[in-house]
C-alpha cells in the first residue's frame, strides 16, 4: 500500500516536472532573435569601408521575354547613403539615384534634372525597390512576433515572423528565413493588411574583407505575372553582384555633382 | 402720344422698307450668330471642364487645411466652414457644402488583377450616400454603381478594366502607400465600370472614403479636402474669395479650375478670343450700319421730306430713324439667336471622340454648348446699342433735311 502511494507520487512528480524541464531547455535553446537579426545585419554591413560593385539585373516578364540592366552601386553604410548609376542598356545609361539621409533623388541625364523619389518606388521598373539598396537594418526596423524552426533546402533555419516597428518601413510585415550560420536566406514581404507582395531569395553569399554580400538575389513578384500554358507564371528579377570593391571612395562621390558627371 | 406715334411710324417704315433693311439685318444677324455661337461653345468647353474637375476634385470650390498633415476633421469643418458659409450669405448659391472628400494622390496607387497591374493617377474616396449623385453622372458601361453602398466596392474606368482584363464582379487588389510610407493593400470588388475618356478618368478609381482612409492609416473623421458644389460654377472665384476672407488663416480655398492651371489658361484665352471677336464685330457692324444707313437715308430723302412737310418735327425724325435701327437690331438679334441655336445643335451632333486630347472637353464624344441668358442678354444689348449708335449720324443728317429741298429731289 505504502509502496503504491510512493510510486504514484514519484510518477506525478515526474509528470509535473518533466514538461517544465523541457520548456526550460527549449527556452535555453531559443536564441535572442533581436541578436539574430543584428547578426544578420552585421554580416552584410560594411561598417569599416565603402562598398562598390556592378549589379546585373535580369527581368523575366512572363509572355514578354527577358530584359537586362546593369548598374554601378556605391555604398557608404556608415552614413546610410548610396549612389547608383545605370550603365546598361544604352537608353538607361546615365540615369542615377542618390540617397542622402532620408532623401532619395532620381537623376535624368536627358533633362539634367533631379527629382525627389521614394524608397518605396520600384527600381527601374524592376521587382526590386529603391529601399533594397540601403544597408540592412532588420533589428532596428522589425520586431519578432513569432518563430519556428524550418528547413529551407539544405539550410536549417529560424523562420521568424517580423512586424515593422514604425509605419515608414516599406514592407510592414515579413517572414524571414535565417540559417544557423546567420545569413538571411529568404524573405517573404507582406503589405500592412497581410497581402503577400514578393518573395526574395539569397541563394549565395561571398565574402569580402570580413563581410559578406549576396552574390545572387532572386525577387519574385507575387502580384504580377501571366498565365502561360495554363499555369500562372510570376514576374521575376534576378540580380548578381560582381566586381566588388572596398576601396575608400571620395566624399564627393555621394553628391549630385558627381552623379551628373558620371552620367555624362 | 408722341412717343407711341414715333414707334408706330418707325414700325410702319421698317416693315415697308423691308428690302432696304434686309442686308443690314443680315449683317446684324450674322454678327450676333457668330458671337453667340463662339461664346456658347467656349461656355460649353468651360462647363465640361468644370463638371469633370468638380467630380475629380470634389466640388467647384475646394477647401483644404494649410496643414496637410492634420487635414480637415469633421468637427473642425462643422465648426468653422459651415458657419462661414452661412455668415457670408452664399447659401443660395450652394448646392452641397458638406462633401467630405478624402482623396489620394500620386502614382503609388496600383491595382492588380490576374497578374496585370495598372498605375492609377488618382484613387478617390467618397461617401456614397452624400456624394453618389455626382458620381452617378459618369457614363457607366457595365455594372451598377448603386452597388457601391458597401465599403468593399470600387468603380474603375473602362481603360483600367481593359488593361487589367477585369470585369464587374471581379476582385482586384489596390496597393497604396500609407501615410507613414508603408505599403498597404486592400481587396475590392468591381461594382461598375465607367467610360471617361479624359485625363480625369483614364486612370481614376472611386471607392468608399472610410475604407480608403483606413487603408492609408488616416483618421476616419479626416478629410484631405472639403468640396462645395455651386448652382453656377461661374461664381466659384467669387465664392472662394469670400470664403477665404471669412475663414481666415488655416484654410486654403481654391476654385477648382485653379487646380488645373494649363486648362484654366486655355479657357481664359478662348474667352478672351470670343470677346475680341465680339469687339471686332461690333466695330464692323457699327461701320457697316453707318455707311448703309447713309445710303438708306439718301434714298428716302423724299419720304423724309414728306414727313417733315406734314408736320413731323426734326427731333421726331431722328427718333424715328433710331427706332427703325433698334427694330433692325431686335430682328437681327432674334434671327441670329435662332440660327445660332440651330447651328450649335448641328455642331453638337458631330462625333469628335477621335480627336486626340480633345476628349476632356467633350460630353460622350460631342461638343456641348451653353446659352447663358445673362451673357446672351449682354451681347444683345451691346449689338443693339452698336446698331443704334451706328444709325445716329445718319439720323441726325435725316433730321436736317429741308422739306422743300427734299420734295424737289428726284
Amino acid at each position: 500500500m505504502k509502496t503504491r502511494i510512493f510510486r504514484a507520487l514519484v510518477c506525478a512528480t515526474i509528470a509535473f516536472l518533466l514538461p517544465c524541464w523541457l520548456q526550460a531547455q527549449a527556452a535555453a535553446d531559443t536564441p535572442d532573435f533581436r541578436q539574430v537579426l543584428k547578426r544578420a545585419d552585421l554580416l552584410v554591413t560594411f561598417a569599416d569601408s565603402d562598398f562598390s560593385a556592378l549589379y546585373s539585373f535580369v527581368q523575366e516578364t512572363p509572355g514578354q521575354g527577358t530584359s537586362s540592366k546593369e548598374a554601378m552601386v556605391f555604398r557608404r553604410d556608415t552614413e546610410n547613403t548610396y549612389l547608383i548609376v545605370m550603365v546598361q542598356p544604352e537608353e538607361d545609361k546615365g540615369k542615377g539615384y542618390l540617397k542622402s539621409g532620408n532623401n532619395l533623388w532620381y537623376y535624368d541625364p536627358v533633362s539634367h534634372r533631379f527629382t525627389f523619389t521614394s524608397a518605396k518606388d520600384r527600381f527601374q521598373n524592376l521587382n526590386a525597390r529603391n529601399s533594397d539598396f540601403t544597408r540592412s537594418n532588420l533589428a532596428g526596423d522589425y520586431a519578432v512576433e513569432g518563430s519556428q524552426r524550418a528547413k529551407l533546402g539544405i539550410y536549417d533555419c529560424w523562420l521568424l515572423d517580423l512586424v515593422a516597428r514604425s509605419d515608414d518601413i516599406t514592407f510592414p510585415k515579413m517572414k524571414i528565413w535565417i540559417s544557423d550560420d546567420g545569413f538571411v536566406r529568404k524573405t517573404e514581404d507582406y503589405s500592412y493588411s497581410g497581402q503577400h507582395l514578393r518573395t526574395v531569395a539569397f541563394p549565395r553569399y561571398l565574402q569580402i574583407g570580413g563581410r559578406y554580400y549576396p552574390q545572387l538575389v532572386v525577387i519574385v513578384d507575387e502580384l504580377r505575372g501571366a498565365v502561360i500554358n495554363g499555369k500562372f507564371e510570376k514576374e521575376r528579377t534576378t540580380y548578381t553582384i560582381s566586381r566588388p570593391s572596398l576601396q575608400r571612395l571620395p566624399d564627393a562621390t555621394f553628391t549630385k555633382t558627381w552623379l551628373e558627371k558620371l552620367s555624362e | 402720344m408722341m412717343r407711341s406715334t414715333t414707334l408706330q411710324i418707325a414700325f410702319r417704315n421698317f416693315t415697308r422698307n423691308g428690302r432696304r433693311f434686309l442686308l443690314l439685318g443680315l449683317a446684324v444677324g450674322a454678327g450676333f450668330f457668330f458671337v453667340c455661337t463662339v461664346q456658347s461653345l467656349v461656355a460649353g468647353l468651360s462647363s465640361q471642364i468644370n463638371i469633370r474637375g468638380a467630380r475629380f476634385y470634389g466640388g467647384h470650390v475646394i477647401i483644404r487645411s494649410d496643414d496637410e498633415q492634420s487635414g480637415i476633421t469633421q468637427a473642425r469643418e462643422d465648426a468653422l466652414i459651415r458657419s462661414a458659409i452661412a455668415r457670408i450669405g452664399i447659401l443660395p448659391s450652394v448646392v452641397s457644402y458638406r462633401t467630405h472628400f478624402g482623396n489620394y494622390w500620386g502614382v503609388d496607387g496600383t491595382v492588380f488583377f490576374n497578374g496585370e497591374s495598372v498605375n492609377l493617377r488618382r484613387v478617390i474616396g467618397f461617401d456614397w450616400s452624400s456624394e453618389g449623385g455626382k458620381i452617378r453622372e459618369l457614363t457607366f458601361i457595365a455594372g451598377n454603381p448603386d452597388a457601391m453602398t458597401g465599403s468593399d466596392g470600387v468603380l474603375i474606368s473602362e481603360v483600367t478594366a481593359r488593361r487589367l482584363g477585369a470585369s464587374v464582379g471581379d476582385q482586384i487588389i489596390l496597393q497604396v502607400i500609407r501615410q507613414g510610407g508603408a505599403i498597404n493593400t486592400i481587396s475590392l470588388w468591381v461594382k461598375a465600370i465607367f467610360r471617361e475618356a479624359s485625363i480625369f478618368g483614364y486612370y481614376t478609381a472611386y471607392m468608399d472614403r472610410r475604407a480608403l482612409d483606413e487603408a492609408l492609416g488616416l483618421d476616419p473623421q479626416h478629410a484631405a479636402t472639403v468640396g462645395i458644389y455651386l448652382r453656377d460654377f461661374r461664381s466659384a472665384d467669387w465664392v472662394a474669395s469670400r470664403l477665404t476672407r471669412a475663414l481666415g488663416p488655416g484654410f486654403v480655398v481654391t476654385p477648382v479650375i485653379s487646380l488645373m492651371p494649363e486648362i484654366q489658361t486655355m479657357i481664359e484665352a478662348l474667352t478672351l478670343v470670343s470677346y475680341a471677336i465680339l469687339a471686332l464685330l461690333s466695330v464692323v457692324i457699327a461701320v457697316g450700319i453707318l455707311n448703309m444707313y447713309r445710303v438708306i437715308i439718301y434714298e428716302r430723302t423724299r419720304e423724309i421730306g414728306t414727313m417733315r412737310a406734314i408736320g413731323v418735327q426734326r427731333p421726331q425724325v431722328q427718333n424715328i430713324v433710331l427706332c427703325e435701327a433698334f427694330l433692325l437690331a431686335v430682328c437681327g438679334i432674334a434671327a441670329g439667336l435662332v440660327l445660332s441655336t440651330v447651328g450649335l445643335f448641328a455642331i453638337s451632333q458631330i462625333p469628335l471622340s477621335g480627336a486626340a486630347g480633345f476628349d476632356i472637353f467633350l460630353d460622350r464624344g460631342h461638343l456641348t454648348w451653353v446659352l447663358y441668358p445673362d451673357v446672351v442678354g449682354l451681347d444683345a444689348v451691346l449689338i443693339a446699342v452698336i446698331t443704334v449708335l451706328g444709325a445716329l449720324s445718319p439720323a441726325r443728317a435725316a433730321q436736317a433735311i429741308d422739306p422743300v429741298v427734299a420734295m424737289r429731289a428726284e
